[in-house]
């Protein structure tokens, strides 16, 4: 564990020598709270509510929901995609160190140096507009909700792993990363709440697990879940959870006899 | 008569990168197709609880988004790629290259990069443009129709102009490539009418963060929404911003010193 625990604090120190990069990945994570709540909210006029949400829920579920995502979302699938394309991966095969647990770390040093940003500023906000910044009362909703994001972070996790180890026969696999970030913006909720999806889109919101990642632990903050169907959810994520850690040893098994170590 | 050849070789050498692979620009250009898709699915799920938004009706929303994916696609095919590798440049020393040419750097580092991929999807782009208004009773004259044009045309050099700036930064702060995507991120915001903004927002959007102009503003133009004055300030903010940049890239440069080569 001490070496996990060695690379994590490298990581972290690298982020900090370059600390403009950070804090515009935090404004990038954060910029669809400058339009999406006001954009709703102009929808309302005399109305109180819209599909289910008052105004106090729409801007908290955009809040919440860019801060989930900043905390669930990952992006370790180029980072891999390099490792194989430049021949880098030799260098991890050589070291007494998984490297199909360096990755993330990388990514979660980043997470961790986002909460402390992020969070304070949360806070701030809270204070500033508490009417708008709705807090669950309940601790076992906080733990719910900490559980769920969790959750979504390991499903985002093993999404991106699975699309950067396609390298190892596709190489270049920048499309599959296109797609899967614009699928999982709508189908996360990232753009709008998945209950608002009308007909087909909204079965289909239902059905992809692209809402582990965002809409599901904001709707459990919102308190919007039922016990019952908060059972269902997590079977569910646990399920896809199995299944994408299944494909992914699968494919870094066939993946390292596929591997040729040559940079491009 | 120089530089249009050093632009025709750049072209070429962008049809010859194509070439060679054919499969992954068929797949940019259905995953290109399928951005689209859930660009107007987003503007269904919006308008299934509205009629309007602000005062504009769907087919008008529909407008600005296409007409915003077209301004970045025009960006993107001509300069986009170049300006965006400026902060590795500069850290991988290759700037110096650029500069010991006897050529303008900032025409090099714009123009190197032609994404023919950007314009196949421009050409698809073009053609839903096309359909939206088979599609819809657009009231559009051609007076109006040549504006739009002509601010279309603004909005890539505005987006340049912006982008060069984020970009030249660089030469103080290192490794600072993902300025664009913060860049990416906050043009996203112009696909939408900026009326639903607090008036301070719907001020920066006009001004210190010109978003409004990728889009919002050609389609009122093209709408005739648009006053002439309005038409004369779009143009003095981008000439303002299209300045500065040039100042800002020759202070940059006049201050370089290479980091390696």
């Amino acid at each position: 564990m001490g070496k996990y625990f060695y690379h994590l604090k490298l990581h972290i120190e690298r982020h900090l020598t370059y600390r403009a990069r950070v804090f515009i990945w935090v404004f990038v994570d954060t910029v669809p709270v400058f339009i999406f709540p006001f954009l709703w909210l102009s929808l309302y006029g005399d109305a109180t509510t819209l599909g289910g949400f008052t105004r106090s829920d729409i801007v908290t579920y955009y809040l919440v929901s860019t801060l989930v995502w900043t905390a669930s979302s990952s992006h370790i699938s180029r980072l891999i995609r390099d490792d194989i394309m430049r021949g880098l991966l030799s260098e991890f095969q050589i070291k007494p160190i998984n490297y199909l647990f360096l990755r993330p770390l990388r990514e979660l040093s980043y997470k961790i140096l986002l909460l402390i940003i992020v969070v304070p500023v949360g806070i701030l906000f809270y204070f500033l507009f508490p009417e708008y910044l709705l807090l669950p009362t309940a601790a076992i909703t906080w733990f719910l909700f900490f559980i769920s994001l969790f959750l979504g972070y390991l499903f985002s996790t093993l999404v991106q792993m699975i699309i950067g180890f396609g390298a190892f026969w596709l190489g270049e696999t920048n499309t599959g990363e296109q797609l899967d970030y614009i699928v999982s913006q709508l189908f996360a909720g990232r753009l709008a709440p998945l209950s608002f999806l009308p007909g087909l889109l909204g079965q289909a919101a239902m059905i992809l697990p692209y809402r582990f990642v965002v809409y599901v632990p904001t709707q459990i903050y919102l308190g919007k879940v039922s016990f019952a169907e908060l059972q269902h959810e997590y079977i569910q994520m646990v399920i896809w959870i199995l299944v994408l850690l299944f494909l992914v040893l699968l494919l870094w098994k066939r993946g390292l006899k596929n591997y040729e170590g040559v940079g491009i | 008569m120089k530089y249009l050849r050093i632009y025709k070789v750049f072209l070429e050498n962008a049809f010859s990168y194509e070439t060679q692979y054919r499969a992954d620009t068929w797949l940019r250009l259905i995953v290109n197709i399928i951005w689209i898709g859930v660009l107007f699915a987003l503007i269904e799920v919006i308008f299934t609880h509205t009629s309007t938004i602000a005062g504009w009706d769907k087919s008008e929303v529909y407008l600005m988004t296409v007409l915003w994916i077209i301004v970045d696609e025009i960006f993107t095919m001509t300069c986009k790629r170049g300006i965006s590798m400026l902060p590795d440049t500069i850290t991988d020393g290759e700037l110096d290259l650029y500069l010991i040419k006897p050529v303008s750097t900032l025409f090099l580092v714009s123009t190197k990069y032609f994404l023919m991929r950007a314009f196949y999807r421009l050409l698809i782009q073009l053609g839903v443009l096309g359909w939206l208004i088979l599609q819809y009773d657009f009231a559009f004259n051609t007076l109006r129709i040549f504006m739009t044009f002509f601010m279309v045309l603004l909005a890539v050099l505005l987006s340049f102009s912006i982008q060069l700036i984020l970009n030249t930064a660089s030469f103080w702060f290192e490794r600072i490539t993902n300025i664009n995507d913060a860049w990416d991120a906050t043009r996203d915001l112009g696909r939408y009418p900026i009326n639903v903004l607090p008036k301070t927002l719907k001020i920066i959007t006009l001004t210190a963060i010109p978003i409004a102009f990728t889009a919002y503003v050609p389609v009122t133009v093209l709408t005739g929404k648009w006053s002439t004055l309005g038409l004369l300030a779009s143009l003095g903010i981008t000439v303002f911003f299209f300045l500065s940049a040039i100042s800002f890239w020759h202070f940059a440069i006049k201050r370089y010193s290479s980091a390696s080569s």
